[in-house]
């Protein structure tokens, strides 16, 4: 374990992304207690409209007056989330087609792969949209397209993958042995596969929370008073470029998160090598 | 062993190579000649470091490997002075000629074998597409043909325009000697080539590959693990062990009457020698480690305390080389003493 | 290695597996094994010899069931076992186990080594985590490895030694009959000779079977008391190991034992006992399946497919000039055949 943790931490980029990633979660579960104005998610002070940064407000206020600072904290909570139930989302279903079209061929594994193609083939932001027009543009309705959207991806993924190492001697060795396939497949498989899932997780957090801010631009998802950055970037794009700093700040936490995730994933891509595990 | 105009002469070379777990010495002091025309055999199982040395005569050892020797020359050129656009233009291609192992990754599956032989020698002679001569192929197709039929390869001029899949191994093999062979360089330095095939395959080739020195008085470094094949075409044989050259002489000679312990017990693990199985007991030491004394002292039936203390001197006569207290008089020595 | 018994472990009558399918583009038909017959007896260790597109490999793993074969039958201790899944196959076969040819690619990289020999016991049914433990000791202990090599990992482990965890492995499972492919291919001559007895003991000490896949003749002289020369999916030639080497009647035979490389300077090797190239299975030739290859083909060879019958005592061989063979061969060495006589059953020949 410990080769692991200090192979991890020799790669700077790798160890700024953990900080990044872990500060953002730390942020996302204690803003309430760190934001200096905990209330401003959702009360307004008109007499404090767009104040450029000051010293009572670092991050200055947006166009009702609230602090961004505070905003861009507690806002964490929420587009992290967002991220991260329609990455798990994402990856439970796409992993699960793609183990099962990967490891069986025939009709089925068809079937799969074709489906996946057509998910593919759509643009995903246009089909995010058509499906949250159909079941409403709430959060819940967000995250559901948003999933439908992203599952493909790990559905190619883990089919190449596993179609590969169905060849594998040591697949080979375990049926010779009489194991059986369902544990095959997620004892054997699905850690082998696990580099490309990692790394396409990784960049999905940063990639979902893109698409959840351009979303909440025409309205879907997150809807005003939400703190959420997409959204405040949104909200911000008017009062350019006189209040600079209604736009930047959420906007760079953006930045920041995707940044640190996907320097993260990078950097854990690499420590999956199983010549890393030592008996002692 | 007194030479004149060896074509390849490697003299005190040693190559450590830097890892994540330290400094491995995967080469110490090798000496090696090849006289022109002859075939030299260099026999190492795993840790020997052959593949190493393979490596440090083409000029293509990672960038983490420290080469320290007297020299490496080849046709009279001090390798070792010239870095690897020079070895690109004068070397690689020209007089040297390399065979490698494996047949079926050497070959590019999407290209045509007409040019991809045009592609190797242009590659390593370092010509740029103007210099080629000829057609589309780059050099001239009947010269190209020429080669192809010099390897026995059935129908050359069809060959031309056909893609790796359509041969088999041993076919893919030939084509790499011919792509080897298109300069006729001074030295061709195989490894292990014939592994990967069968062993009626294995024989053909080795027929060929002895026709063709002989023919075009050509030079062979022929790595191998196998005696059978040291005792089918070389002429001599170096052994190695552990980064160290620990037997050298002519093949007959080595094979029928060895002298350094390991060469004995390696050619009893042979097949058509060995009836009780019993291998060698132990395994090769780490080349992270550099014990001191002999590196085969503490598997060696024959060891003496003077083992322990210091390597082994080499001794050469009229037989060959060894490197092993039991000749060089150190036992003698320490007994007077 | 003798016989001591003449219970027949392993029947096989006219065995054809045929891989890939006529409609598949990527994978057509290709007849792997071509009508096989082969009797083993309990202790036998037969040499299953022959080079690539021989289909010796399909054949070890038809036998195990693995590869399910195409027509034929097959009989496990005198009850058939054949035409099953490989689910099935593997249940009703459980007294078969196969050691693949590459010991590491045979291992999952994310596992210790006492994990996945555990793994196969839990699989076959030992329950109890105590009980794997023990017998995973056991068998480490039986292959001498240390016994921490359970905490090992496949990439810290040498050729050798991962040799040895292929065998842990399956003699975990107490098996009567191994089907070891290529055992000592990629190792280093001097570890071929210790795997190789360590073999020896094993098949003494616990009264194994095996079939011995080689395209090495040298290692199958050692081990073997028997041995089948393959040749494109068929039997060519099968007699005692012994009668093979000093006096190999069928041209293939003969070829592959001339063509291996000797330590002997002073032999000299008729190189137009094998001509031209390795055959393919995907363009099988009309009639003999060696004749465009053999230096004595005719034109019956041509046309007619030798049947692997009895020739002299203790001897199958199918080619048709074999007593021409004969005469040739009894006059190149005077070597005493050795030991005792080797019983062979005879199938009935088709």
């Amino acid at each position: 374990m410990t080769v692991v943790i200090k192979k991890f931490l020799r790669d700077i980029p790798a160890t700024v992304g953990l900080l990044i990633v872990l500060s953002m979660v730390l942020i996302a579960l204690f803003a309430k207690d760190i934001a200096p104005y905990p209330l401003d998610a959702y009360q307004s002070h008109m007499g404090l409209r767009l104040q450029p940064p000051s010293w009572s407000h670092p991050f200055g206020t947006d166009d009702l007056g609230r602090d961004i600072l505070s905003r861009v904290l507690l806002g964490a909570g929420e587009t992290l989330g967002v991220a991260l139930l329609v990455v798990g989302a994402a990856m439970v279903i796409g992993i699960s087609l793609g183990l099962i079209a990967g490891y069986y061929e025939g009709w089925l594994a068809e079937l799969i792969m074709r489906v996946t193609d057509i998910f593919l083939a759509v643009p995903q932001l246009i089909l995010a949209i058509a499906i949250a027009q159909i079941f409403g543009g709430n959060l819940i309705s967000l995250i559901s397209a948003l999933t439908a959207t992203y599952w493909p991806f790990f559905t190619r993924l883990v089919y190449a993958d596993t179609r590969r190492l169905k060849h594998a001697m040591f697949i080979d060795a375990l049926q010779c042995l009489g194991v059986s396939t369902p544990r095959i497949l997620i004892v054997h498989i699905l850690p082998n596969v696990a580099s490309s899932i990692i790394v396409r997780a990784t960049i999905g957090v940063g990639f979902i929370i893109m698409m959840a801010a351009v979303l909440s631009f025409i309205g879907i998802g997150s809807t005003p008073p939400d703190p959420a950055w997409g959204l405040s970037v949104a909200q911000s794009h008017q009062f350019l470029p006189d209040a600079w700093w209604f736009a930047a700040f959420p906007g760079m936490a953006i930045f920041l998160t995707v940044l640190g995730f996907n320097l993260l994933g990078d950097g854990l891509r690499d420590l999956i090598d199983p010549r890393l595990r030592r008996s002692r | 062993m007194p030479m004149d105009n060896p074509i390849l002469e490697v003299s005190g070379l040693s190559v450590s190579i830097l890892g994540d777990e330290g400094v491995a010495h995967v080469l110490d002091g090798v000496d090696l000649s090849i006289p022109a025309g002859q075939i030299v055999g260099v026999v190492g199982e795993s840790g020997s470091g052959k593949t190493t040395l393979v490596k440090a005569i083409l000029g293509i050892l990672p960038k983490s490997a420290r080469v320290e020797s007297n020299s490496v020359s080849v046709a009279g050129m001090d390798l070792l002075g010239m870095n690897q656009r020079e070895l690109t233009r004068k070397v690689r291609g020209k007089a040297l000629g390399f065979i490698p192992q494996d047949p079926y990754l050497a070959l590019n599956p999407s290209f045509k074998i007409g040019a991809q032989l045009t592609e190797v020698v242009r590659r390593y002679a370092g010509q740029s597409r103007s210099d080629a001569t000829g057609d589309e192929t780059g050099e001239p197709r009947e010269r190209l043909a020429q080669m192809l039929r010099l390897v026995q390869i059935p129908d050359p001029e069809l060959a031309l325009d056909r893609y790796p899949h359509e041969f088999s191994g041993g076919q893919r093999q030939r084509l790499l000697i011919a792509a080897a062979l298109m300069n006729m360089p001074s030295l061709v330095v195989a490894d292990e080539p014939t592994t990967a095939l069968d062993v009626t395959t294995q024989f053909q080739i080795l027929k060929l590959l002895k026709r063709l020195t002989r023919e075009f008085n050509l030079s062979m470094l022929f790595v191998t693990h196998d005696f059978g094949v040291v005792a089918q075409l070389c002429d001599y044989v170096c052994v190695l062990y552990s980064g160290q050259s620990v037997e050298f002489g002519p093949a007959r000679t080595v094979i029928e009457r060895p002298r350094h312990p390991y060469t004995k017990m390696l050619i009893d693990c042979h097949p058509e020698r060995d009836g009780s199985m019993l291998g060698i007991p132990g395994s090769v030491p780490s080349p992270l480690s550099a014990p001191a004394g002999c590196r085969f002292c503490p598997r060696c039936p024959d060891a003496a305390p003077v083992c322990q203390i210091e390597r082994p001197r080499p001794l050469s006569d009229a037989s060959g080389m060894v490197a092993c207290t039991l000749y060089n008089g150190a036992r003698k020595e320490k007994s007077d003493a | 290695m003798l016989n001591r018994d003449d219970h027949n472990v392993l029947e096989l009558r006219n065995v054809t597996t045929v891989l890939g399918s006529a409609k598949s583009r990527r994978r057509p038909a290709v007849t792997a094994v071509a009508g096989v017959d082969l009797v083993v007896q309990r202790q036998d260790v037969v040499g299953i010899v022959g080079e690539s597109g021989s289909g010796k490999s399909t054949l070890g793993r038809t036998i195990l069931g693995i590869q399910r074969e195409t027509s034929g039958e097959i009989r496990l201790y005198g009850k058939p076992v054949g035409n099953q899944s490989p689910q099935e196959a593997r249940r009703t076969r459980q007294a078969i186990q196969y050691i693949h040819q590459d010991a590491s690619a045979a291992l999952d990289p994310w596992w210790s080594i006492g994990r996945t020999l555990a793994e196969g016991l839990k699989t076959n049914g030992v329950k109890s985590k105590v009980e794997r433990t023990h017998i995973v000791q056991q068998s480490l202990n039986a292959v001498g490895l240390p016994v921490d090599s359970a905490l090992r990992f496949p990439h810290e482990l040498s050729g050798g030694q991962l040799r040895r965890v292929g065998i842990a492995r399956i003699l975990a499972l107490k098996p009567q009959i191994v089907v070891l492919d290529e055992p000592t291919a990629g190792l280093d001559t001097s570890v071929q000779a210790s795997v190789l007895r360590l073999l020896s003991e094993l098949h003494r000490e616990f009264g194994l079977t095996y079939l011995f896949i080689s395209h090495d003749l040298s290692v199958v002289k050692r081990v073997c008391n028997k041995v089948a020369i393959m040749y494109l999916g068929r039997i060519v030639e099968f007699a005692g190991a012994a009668m093979i080497f000093e006096k190999p009647l069928h041209p293939y035979t003969r070829a592959l034992l001339g063509a291996a490389p000797t330590l002997d300077f002073d032999q000299t090797f008729d190189e137009t006992l094998i001509l031209g190239e390795p055959p393919s299975a995907a363009a099988r030739p009309e009639g003999c399946s060696f004749h465009p290859r053999c230096p004595l083909a005719e034109s019956r060879c041509r046309k007619e497919l030798p049947p692997l019958a009895p020739a002299e005592a203790g001897r199958q061989i199918a080619c048709w000039r074999w007593q021409e063979m004969s005469g040739l061969a009894a006059g190149n060495n005077g070597a005493t055949s050795q030991n005792s006589k080797h019983e062979l059953t005879y199938p009935r020949s088709t």
